[in-house]
C-alpha cells in the first residue's frame, strides 16, 4: 500500500526533527537552561515517537521509548530529580532511540539486547525513585498493552449469553456529547436486543432542560458476545450512568466486574444519586425563564478565562512542509525571471531616449521586485544549520569517551541560516574537523592537567552571517599543531623541499595538503583515510574558503566562509579582449584605474601595484585565460580581489560593464572542471559569461613563471566558449 | 382548530435542541393542540427526543409525516412517538378538500401513521448513508498520527480537518462547523485537556462528540479526560477498523 509507505515516511522525517528536539533539549537541561517547558517538550517528542512507531510495529522502539518516555514523565512530574549522571543517561537514552530509529528506517530489526545497558540504566533510575514499581517496569513493557479497552469481537462461537441490562443516563452524559441512541443501536448491533424505555420521569415543557437526561432502559440482550464487549459499549459513559450488566444465564454472582459502577438493581429506585437533582432544578426557575440570555452570560464569563489559556507562553512559528522540488522549481523560475529581465534591460537601452525614459522606471522596479523574490524564494530553502550542528554533540559525547578525554562542546548561532544544499554539504566536513579535534587537538585529562589547563577541553562550534557569507567557527582550546612535527611529517613524504623556508602559519596550512596525516597512531577515529585535504576540497567546491589559525599549546581555530546560496549571487560582469566574465562581488574589496606611475615591475611577478603604501601583486587576466586584451598596458581596470584569508591582489581587465545579479549554472556536467572558473551564467545579452574563481586565478598565477610581456597573447579566443 | 403545523428541521441533535425547546414553548404557551411535521428530519437525536415527550405530556400533540430517520430514532430508544387521533382526522379532513399536493403527498408513499414501532420499515442500516457527509477534525502535533487519521477516515467516507496543536484546533474551531473532534493529549502551546474545556465552554458546542487519543491505557488520563468533559478516548496506536468502530461510537 504506497500511501502506507508514505505514511513511514512521514513518521521518519518526523523523527528526525522529533530526535533533535530531544537532544536540544537534554544538552539544553544539563547546561542548565532548560525549563519545565523543555522537559515538557523532550517528553513530548518520545512520546511522539513511540507512538508513531506503535503504528508501524516497531516492536523494539516503542518498548524503549516506553522507558525512556516513563522516565520523563517522572522527572516533569517532579517524581524524579534531574542530576548530571541522570541526564548523562537520558543523552545515553537519546542517542539509543536514534540509533533504533535509523534502525527501523533502513528495515533491520534491532538486536534483541540493543540497548540492554541504557534501558537498565533507565530502569535503574526509576527503582530508586519508586521501588518496587520501577521494578515491575522492567518485565511490564514486554507484554506492553498498547491496544486495550474497547470491545475485541473476538467471534467465539459459544452459544448465546443473556444479559440483563438496565441503564440510566447521569446527568453529565448528554452534555459530554454521548448519545443514549448511539449506545443502544450498538447494543442492538450485538444480537437480539428487548427493551422497555421508562419515560415517566420526563418533565413538562415548560420544567425540561434540553441537556438532561430523563428517559432510562431495561432490556435484554441475546448475544454471542461476551461480558467484556457489552461492557465495551457503555465503555466512554460508564462513570456518567447507572449501568447494570447482569449475565442470566450463567451465574450472576460473578456477572458484575469488580469496577463496575454502583450497581442499581439491588438498590432499588429510590435512590437516585445524580439525575434527580438536575431533573428537580428547574421548577426553582420561572418557566419562562428566557434560556439564551443565560447561555450568553455564560458564555462570556467562559470566554475570559479560555482565552487568557490560549495564549501561548511563546510564540511558536507555524510551519508548513513543501517539497524540496517545488522550491527548486520556484527557484529555477526565478533564475530565468532575473535573465529575462536583464535582457530587457539590454532592449531597453538601446531603445532610443524619448522611448526608454518611462520604461526604465517601471524596469527599475522590475529589478527591485525581481531581487525581493529572489531573496524570498531563497530565504525559503534557507535551513538553520543548526541541523548539522546537532549531530556534533553526540559525536563529541562519543569520541571522548571512545579516547577517554573530558570534551565539552558550546554551540552559538544554530539559528544562522544558509541555503539548504550548503546545510546538507556541510555535515561531512564539519564531522571532520570535530573529530580531528577531539582526536589531535584535545590533550588527555592528565597532560591538560599537567599544562595548567582544566581538565575538561572545550569545543566551541559557531556561526555567524558575515559580509554575505557565512562563517562558521569550530575553536578548540588543545594542544594546537605543533609545527615542527608538521614540518618533519611534511619533509618525510616529500610535500615540501629539505629547505624551503616556511612561516607558522604556512606550516600549519600544510595539513591541508593531500596525504598528509599527523596524528602518531592512525586511531579508528580520524584516521579513515579522510584527509584534511577532502574537508577543504569540499568546502572548496561549494565556493567556501577554509582557514586554520593555530596557537601552540592554547588550540586551533579553523574557520569555514561559506556562500549563503548556490543559485544566484550578485556579480560584476567584465570585459578583457572581447570576451565578458562576471567576477563575484563577494570576491570584490574595490577597483580602481591605477596610474602608470604605481605599477611597478618586480622579478618574477606581471607586477606589482602600490596601493595605500601595500604592494599587491597583479594578475592580468587575459594573459591568465590566453585572451587577447584590447587595451594597452595602461589602460584597464584593476579589480582589488580576496583569494583567501588576508591574500589579496589585483585583477587588470579591459573594462567593467555593470553590476547585475547572475544565476549561477553549473558547468562541470558538460565541459568538466576548468581551472580559474567557478560556473557560468546567462547575460542580458543572451550570450554565456563564465563566473571567475578569483581564488583558482590568484593560485594559477602564483604557479605559472610569469612569460615575458606579450609572448603568450594569442588571438585564439576560443576557449571552451561555444563549443 | 389546531394552528399552523410546526415543521421539524433536517437536523434535530443536542445542537438543535436549545431552540427547539424555545420553539415548542412558544407554540405550546396557549397549551393549543399542535401538529408537528416530522417528515423532513434527516438526524434525529435523545434530547429533542425528550422535548417531543414532553410537549406532549402538557397539550395534544400529533406527529404527522414522520421521515423514516424520526421513526428510527424512537423505535431505538423503545419509545412511541405522539399522535393525536382528533388532529390527525382534522388535518385528513383537510387535506381530502384544500390541499392537492398534501394528497399527492400521500398518495407519494410517504408513510402513514400506523405501525408504531417500524418493525417493517426500520430494516434499512441506520446511519450508514449519513456517515457519508460527516466531518471530522483532527488535532495532533504528530503528521504521522495526523495522516494516519486521515487516510482511515477518509477510506471511511469521512470529511477529515487538520489542526497542528490545541491552539491551532481551537481556531480551527472558531470558523468550521464539525461534527466530531478527535484530539491529541500531549501537545505543544495547547494540551488536549484544555482543548476539550475550552471546546466545551462554547455553548454551540453543547453535545459535541470529543474523542481523546491516548496511548495511555491507564485510566487517570482518561478520567482526566471525561472529567475536562470528553466524550470518549481511542487508545494509539490503532488499527483501523477499530478506529472506524470507535468514530460511529459516538457520530452515526
Amino acid at each position: 500500500m504506497s500511501s502506507f509507505e508514505q505514511l513511514k515516511h512521514t513518521f521518519f522525517d518526523e523523527c528526525s526533527d522529533l530526535l533533535q528536539q530531544v537532544e536540544q533539549g537534554l544538552t539544553d537541561i544539563r547546561e542548565q537552561n532548560g525549563s519545565d517547558d523543555t522537559v515538557n517538550a523532550v517528553f513530548r517528542a518520545v512520546h511522539s515517537i513511540k507512538g508513531g512507531a506503535g503504528i508501524f510495529g516497531f516492536d523494539s522502539l516503542v518498548g524503549f521509548a516506553h522507558v525512556f518516555e516513563t522516565v520523563l514523565d517522572a522527572i516533569r512530574s517532579d517524581r524524579l530529580a534531574i542530576s548530571p549522571d541522570n541526564v548523562d543517561t537520558l543523552l545515553t537514552a537519546g542517542d539509543v532511540l536514534s540509533d533504533l530509529v535509523t534502525m527501523s528506517r533502513a528495515g533491520e530489526t534491532p538486536a534483541e539486547d540493543y540497548g540492554r545497558d541504557c534501558r537498565m540504566a533507565l530502569e535503574a533510575l526509576m527503582c530508586i525513585e519508586q521501588g518496587e514499581e520501577g521494578e515491575a517496569l522492567g518485565e511490564d513493557f514486554a507484554d506492553l498493552d498498547f491496544v486495550p479497552v474497547p470491545f475485541v469481537p473476538d467471534e467465539e462461537e459459544e452459544s448465546g449469553h443473556v444479559y440483563e441490562i438496565s441503564f440510566r443516563p447521569g446527568a453529565e452524559l448528554l452534555k459530554k456529547g454521548n448519545e443514549p441512541l448511539f449506545i443502544l443501536r450498538e447494543l442492538r448491533a450485538l444480537g437480539t436486543l428487548e427493551l422497555s424505555a421508562d419515560a415517566a420521569r420526563v418533565p413538562p415543557l415548560s420544567e425540561i432542560e434540553f441537556d438532561q437526561p430523563y428517559v432510562s432502559w431495561t432490556g435484554t440482550l441475546k448475544t454471542s458476545a461476551d461480558l467484556a464487549a457489552v461492557e465495551g459499549v457503555f465503555d466512554f459513559v460508564s462513570d456518567d450512568c447507572d449501568l447494570s450488566i447482569v449475565e442470566k444465564a450463567s451465574a450472576p454472582a460473578l456477572a458484575l466486574p469488580p469496577d463496575a459502577p454502583t450497581p442499581v438493581p439491588e438498590v432499588g429506585a429510590p435512590v437516585m444519586p445524580e439525575p434527580l437533582p438536575a431533573a428537580m432544578a428547574p421548577p426553582l426557575v420561572p418557566a419562562d425563564a428566557p434560556k439564551p440570555v443565560e447561555a450568553g452570560e455564560a458564555k462570556a464569563a467562559l470566554a475570559k478565562p479560555a482565552e487568557t489559556k490560549a495564549a501561548p507562553p511563546k510564540a511558536v512559528a507555524t510551519t508548513t512542509r513543501v517539497e524540496l522540488e517545488k522550491i527548486d522549481r520556484v527557484v529555477n523560475m526565478v533564475g530565468e525571471l532575473v535573465i529575462a529581465q536583464a535582457m530587457l534591460g539590454q532592449i531597453v537601452q538601446d531603445l532610443p531616449e524619448h522611448i526608454s525614459g518611462r520604461l526604465l522606471q517601471t524596469l527599475d522596479e522590475v529589478v527591485h521586485h525581481t531581487r525581493e523574490l529572489k531573496d524570498s524564494v531563497m530565504s525559503m530553502r534557507a535551513q538553520p544549520v543548526g541541523a548539522v550542528f546537532q549531530r556534533m554533540p553526540r559525536l563529541v559525547r562519543e569520541l571522548a569517551t571512545k579516547t577517554g578525554k573530558k570534551v565539552r562542546l558550546e554551540m552559538s548561532g544554530e539559528n544562522t541560516e544558509v541555503d539548504r544544499s550548503i546545510v546538507e554539504q556541510l555535515a561531512d566536513p564539519l564531522t571532520h574537523i570535530i573529530r580531528n579535534s577531539v582526536d589531535h587537538g584535545i590533550e588527555k585529562p592528565a597532560d591538560r592537567l599537567a599544562s595548567g589547563k582544566s581538565e575538561e577541553g572545550t569545543i566551541r562550534l559557531g556561526a555567524e552571517h558575515r559580509g554575505g557569507r557565512i562563517v562558521i567557527e569550530i575553536k578548540d582550546d588543545g594542544a594546537g599543531v605543533n609545527p615542527e612535527r608538521v614540518l618533519k611529517k611534511a619533509r618525510e613524504r616529500g610535500l615540501v623541499s629539505a629547505d624551503a623556508q616556511l612561516t607558522d602559519d604556512e606550516i600549519t596550512n600544510l595539513i591541508f595538503m593531500p596525504g598528509f596525516s599527523t596524528a602518531e597512531t592512525v586511531s579508528d577515529i580520524s584516521g579513515r583515510g579522510v584527509g584534511m585535504d577532502v574537508v577543504r576540497r569540499n568546502i572548496q567546491d561549494i565556493g567556501g574558503r577554509i582557514s586554520l589559525k593555530s596557537e601552540r599549546g592554547k588550540g586551533m581555530t579553523i574557520q569555514l566562509a561559506l556562500p549563503l546560496t548556490l543559485a544566484v549571487m550578485d556579480g560584476m560582469v567584465i570585459r578583457v579582449g572581447r570576451e565578458t566574465y562576471v567576477v563575484p562581488m563577494s570576491a570584490m574589496v574595490e577597483c580602481l584605474r591605477p596610474p602608470r606611475s604605481d605599477i611597478h615591475g618586480l622579478v618574477g611577478t606581471r607586477g606589482m601595484l602600490r596601493l595605500r603604501g601595500e604592494l599587491l601583486p597583479i594578475v592580468h587576466l587575459g594573459e591568465l585565460l590566453d585572451v587577447a586584451s584590447t587595451e594597452s598596458d595602461a589602460g584597464g581596470v584593476v579589480i582589488i580581489a580576496e583569494a583567501g584569508e588576508d591574500i589579496r591582489f589585483g585583477l587588470r581587465v579591459d573594462e567593467l560593464c555593470g553590476h547585475q545579479q547572475v544565476v549561477i549554472k553549473s558547468i562541470e556536467e558538460s565541459y568538466g572542471s576548468i581551472p580559474g572558473i567557478a560556473a557560468a551564467t546567462i547575460l542580458g545579452n543572451g550570450r554565456v559569461a563564465f563566473i571567475l574563481d578569483t581564488e583558482k586565478l590568484y593560485e594559477m598565477a602564483a604557479s605559472e613563471p610569469p612569460a615575458p610581456a606579450g609572448a603568450i597573447r594569442s588571438e585564439n579566443a576560443a576557449f571552451a566558449l561555444g563549443n | 382548530m389546531s394552528s399552523e403545523p410546526l415543521k421539524l428541521g433536517a437536523t434535530l441533535d443536542m445542537g438543535a435542541a436549545e431552540g427547539l425547546l424555545l420553539e415548542l414553548r412558544q407554540r405550546l404557551q396557549f397549551d393549543e393542540p399542535l401538529c408537528i411535521d416530522a417528515s423532513a428530519v434527516e438526524t434525529l437525536t435523545m434530547p429533542c427526543v425528550q422535548l417531543i415527550l414532553a410537549a406532549a405530556k402538557g397539550a395534544s400533540v400529533h406527529v404527522a409525516d414522520p421521515s423514516e430517520a424520526f421513526q428510527n430514532a424512537f423505535a431505538d430508544l423503545g419509545l412511541d412517538w405522539p399522535r393525536d387521533a382528533a388532529i390527525a382526522a382534522a388535518r385528513e379532513a383537510a387535506a381530502g378538500t384544500e390541499a392537492p399536493e398534501a394528497a399527492t403527498d400521500e398518495a407519494s408513499g410517504i408513510v402513514p401513521d400506523g405501525d408504531p414501532l417500524g418493525e417493517s420499515i426500520r430494516s434499512s442500516e441506520p446511519g450508514e448513508a449519513a456517515a457519508m457527509s460527516k466531518r471530522i477534525l483532527t488535532i495532533d502535533d504528530s503528521k504521522t498520527i495526523r495522516d494516519m487519521l486521515r487516510m482511515t477516515l477518509i477510506d471511511a467516507g469521512f470529511e477529515v480537518l487538520q489542526a497542528v496543536d490545541g491552539q491551532d484546533g481551537c481556531e480551527v474551531m472558531d470558523r468550521e462547523t464539525v461534527d466530531l473532534v478527535i484530539t491529541d493529549i500531549n501537545m505543544p502551546r495547547m494540551n488536549g485537556y484544555e482543548v476539550v474545556r475550552n471546546l466545551r465552554n462554547r455553548p454551540e458546542l453543547r453535545g459535541l462528540p470529543i474523542l481523546v487519543l491516548t496511548t495511555e491505557s491507564d485510566t487517570d488520563k482518561k478520567n482526566l479526560a471525561r472529567e475536562a468533559g470528553a466524550t470518549g478516548w481511542m487508545v494509539k496506536p490503532f488499527d483501523p477498523d477499530r478506529l472506524i468502530a470507535t468514530v460511529r461510537k459516538v457520530i452515526q
